[in-house]
């Protein structure tokens, strides 16, 4: 018997060998005892309605105070019980990690601390921008339009340079310049070789700041260096092995 | 060949992305076949584009990150073994090959006429004398890109050539099986999609792995239009 049954579908949820946030599902994994690695389910704009087989715990990633249900820690959902996370309450995406609480509930009953939770809404830092394009000196406006494949942005200025090229190389969280001038990072499930001047990339730490883009959301872009970009990446390995607290 | 080593241009695009951009012609069929078949150095991924070889690692598991230049020189030396390696001759590096033979309807749409024309227009010849250098030429799978399944098909060097700019304004819809050629490439719409290249004609042969999601053809195939 599977561990929960899906009452009521979500209108996109899917179980992604590369989540648009990376560190979200090793956190979750984490919070349950399980591998880092183990599939977590990414719902976009809208979650599903979960009933529970047996007694479960499940986790929850999502920015926190929208949701009305805990996030970032287990929680205990006994046998016959429901779980509605149908209202994302004005945020773009929420993952979930479930598994099997036994006869014992609550054993895995942990919660995770400060840095892997998304607080607040940093810039996305850049860890290479090419020099002749001006992406720091603006906000840009995320377009409905976005999704896995890519993420459109709009700036009150249009940025000078976008061309053609032939095609190379691109990866989740290259900058994509086309003529019009207005940007596009590509996301998770974009093209493996693009047609547009990449002038461009987040930094690794910065992808998990990009799963949480609502539609219509402001943005801005920060340079930084390759070396604060590891340290970046350092500090949430760390955070992950350290920042996990008993309830 | 030292010559041509020495002309590949190197550059992170990240803390984690190296591009090598390599020399005109380098990108033999042979070479673009190894690279494909190799293990990336120091645990990358490794992605080809129309110039360039991009590198990617993952920083939460590769610490040589922290030094670039010496992680640079692994990379360096990976690919420079293998253009040493890879045959010097055409008939050789395409010993390997599977050879694809494409049945192709020219024409058979208004769209296409319309390209075709325009084909005609900008390299100044008959309409039939653009389907028979399509025909003249052996294409082979270069890089994918654009869509699942999708093969960028480069002529093998001494093939006729077609000048093919790809139209300004990309079309919303293209159809599936749609045969087109944009700059020096071509290419079968493995999925109905928007795009922006010369239509020219329509197969019936699908080349989309429906198991897999990706192209049944492998860098360095060859595929002929008849």
């Amino acid at each position: 018997m599977s561990l929960f049954e899906i009452i009521k579908p979500a209108a996109a949820m899917v179980t992604q060998p590369v989540p648009m946030d990376p560190y979200a599902s090793a956190v979750l994994n984490r919070i349950l005892g399980l591998p880092r690695n183990a599939p977590v389910m990414e719902c976009t704009l809208t979650g599903p309605v979960l009933k529970a087989n047996q007694n479960i715990l499940i986790a929850l990633a999502a920015p926190e105070g929208h949701l009305g249900l805990p996030v970032w820690e287990s929680i205990p959902v006994p046998a016959g019980e429901t779980v509605d996370l149908r209202r994302l309450g004005g945020t773009s995406r929420i993952y979930f990690a479930v598994r099997s609480d036994g006869d014992e509930p609550s054993r895995f009953r942990l919660r995770t601390e400060s840095l892997i939770r998304i607080k607040t809404k940093p810039d996305v830092p850049l860890s290479w921008a090419d020099a002749e394009i001006q992406l720091t000196d603006q906000t840009f406006r995320i377009l409905p339009a976005s999704d896995r494949r890519g993420i459109r942005c709009q700036g009150a200025q249009k940025i000078k340079g976008g061309r053609e090229i032939a095609p190379e190389p691109m990866t989740y969280g290259a900058i994509q310049l086309p003529p019009s001038g207005d940007p596009v990072i590509v996301g998770p499930d974009g093209p493996v070789t693009g047609g547009y001047r990449r002038v461009a990339t987040v930094a690794f730490s910065g992808l998990r700041r990009l799963a949480w883009l609502m539609p219509g959301e402001q943005v801005r872009f920060t340079k930084i260096t390759p070396e604060a970009a590891l340290n970046h990446v350092a500090c949430l390995e760390e955070a992950l092995a350290r920042d996990l607290m008993p309830c | 060949m030292k010559q041509e080593i020495t002309a590949m241009k190197i550059q992170w695009l990240s803390e984690r992305e190296l591009r090598i951009l390599m020399p005109p012609d380098a990108l033999t069929p042979g070479l673009r076949r190894k690279i494909s078949q190799s293990d990336g150095p120091s645990g990358s991924i490794v992605t080809q584009g129309a110039h360039a070889v991009h590198f990617l690692w993952d920083p939460r598991t590769q610490p040589l990150l922290k030094d670039p230049t010496s992680l640079q020189r692994k990379t360096e030396a990976w690919i420079e073994a293998l253009v040493v390696d890879s045959p010097k001759k055409i008939e050789a590096e395409t010993n390997a090959s599977s050879k694809f033979t494409v049945p192709v309807r020219y024409g058979c749409d208004p769209l296409m006429t319309h390209d075709l024309e325009r084909l005609a227009r900008l390299n100044r010849c008959t309409l039939e004398e653009i389907v028979r250098r399509h025909q003249a030429t052996t294409w082979f799978v270069a890089f994918s890109g654009f869509q699942p399944g999708f093969a960028y098909l480069e002529p093998m060097p001494g093939s006729p050539a077609i000048d093919a700019p790809r139209h300004e304004t990309p079309r919303a819809k293209v159809p599936a099986g749609s045969v087109a050629l944009g700059g020096s490439y071509c290419g079968i719409y493995p999925q109905e999609g928007p795009g922006g290249w010369n239509l020219i004609g329509e197969t019936s042969l699908s080349f989309l792995d429906p198991a897999t999601g990706t192209g049944i053809w492998q860098t360095g195939d060859l595929v002929e239009f008849v």
